[in-house]
């Protein structure tokens, strides 16, 4: 189960780049599962070549976040809307994955990786691990609360939330994208280059599908912790991140499925998850449930303003 | 000021569609006027709006403003300048977002936004002063999200969020338009208010006659894409809701005859 807890954490940074371009701009973006392999690859084939862990797996985030600028750009200047751009790159990520990597299939079989120390300490898959890999989530998630909070953050936000307030309250929505684009993908180019290292290779396909794993943390831990505090909402997606992670690992271990029928139950996931957190019956279940939820008192239907206020 | 001159908007030009929303628009604006525009159902007035603020580039003229030509600058751009409030209350406000952090976008409004605390320990202070002389008691909720205020609310927001960072030019387009009379009247009032203490030179579209006279030195009448009537401050002051539609048959006339003859 801690291997479950381990991969969690990592596709954690994925489910937090999800987070971003899903929640925050509101915008749906496939590019996820391109980046993903190409921070794998590029972390790999980095390794082979003798670079330093650190250095390889902060290329992985680059790279990530250079795919995210090419989405980025095809939407706002040559004006594709933003669910095909983000198609188009992560079909050209493919060829350009391939490039990077030289082949289909890059072992890392004997060489120094991330977790080369934990390994050799056999402290994978143990809490010493899932403890590491949580800090580095945490981390990332209280990034991302600090990026939101700031003047630009407060920008992005009102970009996904109401972007014609935003372009007349002097924002400029192009910039505010691109800049949220790459970091959500420089996030998903981690988890990959992590997630290369941690299972020891990479692979042209490691990537696909990976948007609905992303969507699904989300969705399931927006359900539970709700999206009212930025604190909470992000810490959902962890939540939900592993709660995937986990759901998966038992349906395996019972033999209820196979490996092969992991993305049939991404999607599955996304379609429960979406349908049932939008019925309001759930809604308020979960209300009722947190102590976060229903403090916000309604508008009540009768206001009398106070006269017209002096100075 | 503001000049515009020339000024043409085609929407699906060239189309069996085609809809010219302003033929050739001629605006002066002095700094410090304040002109209410009326006109009938597409006559062009949100449009007339919508291409001084950018978000819609013009097809032939130019906009000066202060002796700049502003003409091929993006709204975003345009927006150091321009403020405005639209006609839905959905409109002008971020809902997901709580009061303080719609303040805090709408103060960064033409200044670069960096990685500063958006809603600082003193900003929260200066938001809670400036929300207090709205009179509606949002003081005290200014973490609650947007989306939670009523109509009349977030349009008193928004209207706060338009001037208090004292944009040169404010834009408001039947802004009280959705209201209840009582919350219509209370928004009203603050934009008397907000125009006169920082001397904005404003544009406000309404259908409601009676503001069209009360409100500012001078008023435009729009029909058919074209300002057909304006009136100055004297002659505003004498006029009557029924000089009016006395002036809006004659502008049909006139315009229906025009067409007739082109
Ligand atoms: N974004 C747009 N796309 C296409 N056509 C438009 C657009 N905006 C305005 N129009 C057209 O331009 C014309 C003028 O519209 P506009 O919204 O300026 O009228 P208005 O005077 O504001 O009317 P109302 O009083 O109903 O608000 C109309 O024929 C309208 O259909
Ligand atoms: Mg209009």
């Amino acid at each position: 189960m801690l291997v479950a807890l381990d991969q969690g954490m990592i596709f954690a940074l994925l489910a937090l780049g999800v987070f971003l371009t899903y929640r925050i701009l509101n915008m749906p973006d496939l590019t996820v599962d391109g980046s993903f392999t190409t921070g794998g690859g590029m972390a790999a084939i980095l390794l082979t070549h003798g670079v330093h862990p650190v250095a390889a797996t902060l290329a992985a985030a680059g790279a990530g976040a250079l795919a995210g600028f090419v989405t980025a750009t095809l939407h706002t200047r040559l004006r594709i809307e933003p669910l095909l751009a983000s198609i188009l790159t992560m079909i050209a990520l493919w060829s350009i994955n391939l490039r990077i990597m030289g082949k289909a299939n890059l072992s890392m079989a004997g060489l120094d990786t991330l977790f080369s120390g934990l390994k050799e300490h056999k402290l994978l898959k143990t809490w010493v691990s899932v403890l590491i890999l949580a800090t580095l989530a945490i981390l990332a998630k209280l990034l991302i609360d600090w990026f939101l909070a700031t003047d630009f953050g407060l920008a992005v936000q009102s970009t996904g939330d109401n972007p014609a307030m935003a372009a007349s309250l002097g924002i400029n929505t192009n910039t505010t994208k691109t800049v949220t684009l790459m970091i959500s993908n420089a996030l998903v180019g981690l988890a990959g280059g992590i997630q290369a290292q941690y299972q020891g290779f990479a692979d042209i396909s490691m990537g696909v599908g990976l948007i609905l794993v992303g969507l699904a943390s989300v969705i399931v831990g927006n359900a539970i912790l709700g999206t009212r505090y930025m604190f909470l909402a992000s810490l959902g997606v962890i939540v939900g991140s592993v709660v995937y992670r986990l759901v998966i690992y038992f349906a395996l271990r019972w033999k209820v499925l196979d490996t092969g029928d992991m993305k049939l139950i991404s999607a599955v996931l996304v379609v429960i998850a979406l349908v049932v957190s939008q019925s309001p019956r759930v809604r308020t279940f979960f209300q009722r449930l947190s102590p976060y939820r229903a403090k916000e008192a309604p508008e009540p239907l009768l206001h009398i303003p106070k006269g017209g206020g002096e100075h | 000021m503001l000049i515009l001159q020339g000024a043409v908007k085609t929407f699906f030009h060239g189309t069996a569609n085609e809809r010219r929303a302003l033929r050739n628009v001629d605006l002066h604006l002095a700094e410090g006027d304040f002109a209410t525009v009326i006109g009938s159902n597409g006559a062009g007035k949100s449009t007339l709006l919508n291409v001084i603020a950018g978000t819609h580039p013009l097809d032939a003229g130019t906009l000066t403003i202060d002796g700049r030509i502003v003409g091929t600058m993006p709204e975003h751009q345009r927006a150091r300048t321009i403020a405005r409030v639209f006609q839905d209350p959905q409109a002008g406000t971020a809902p997901h977002l709580s009061i303080e952090q719609n303040l805090a976008v709408a103060e960064t409004r033409g200044k670069g936004r960096g990685l500063r605390r958006g809603v600082s320990k003193k900003r929260r202070q200066h938001y809670r002063d400036l929300l207090a002389t709205l009179g509606l008691g949002l003081e005290d909720r200014m973490r609650h999200r947007v989306g939670l205020l009523s109509g009349g609310q977030r349009q008193a927001l928004s209207l706060l969020m338009a001037s208090f960072t004292h944009p040169a030019i404010l834009l408001l387009d039947e802004h009280t338009a959705a209201l209840d009379p009582q919350r219509a009247e209370l928004v009203l009032t603050l934009t008397e208010r907000v125009v006169s203490e920082s001397g904005l030179t404003a544009l406000m579209v309404t259908h409601n006659m009676e503001q069209a006279l009360r409100m500012g030195n001078r008023l435009l009448m729009m029909h058919e894409g074209e300002i057909v009537h304006q009136l100055d401050a004297e002659q505003k002051r004498m006029a009557t809701v029924s000089d009016l539609l006395t002036l809006f048959g004659s502008a049909k006339g006139t315009v229906a005859d025009r067409t007739l003859l082109s």
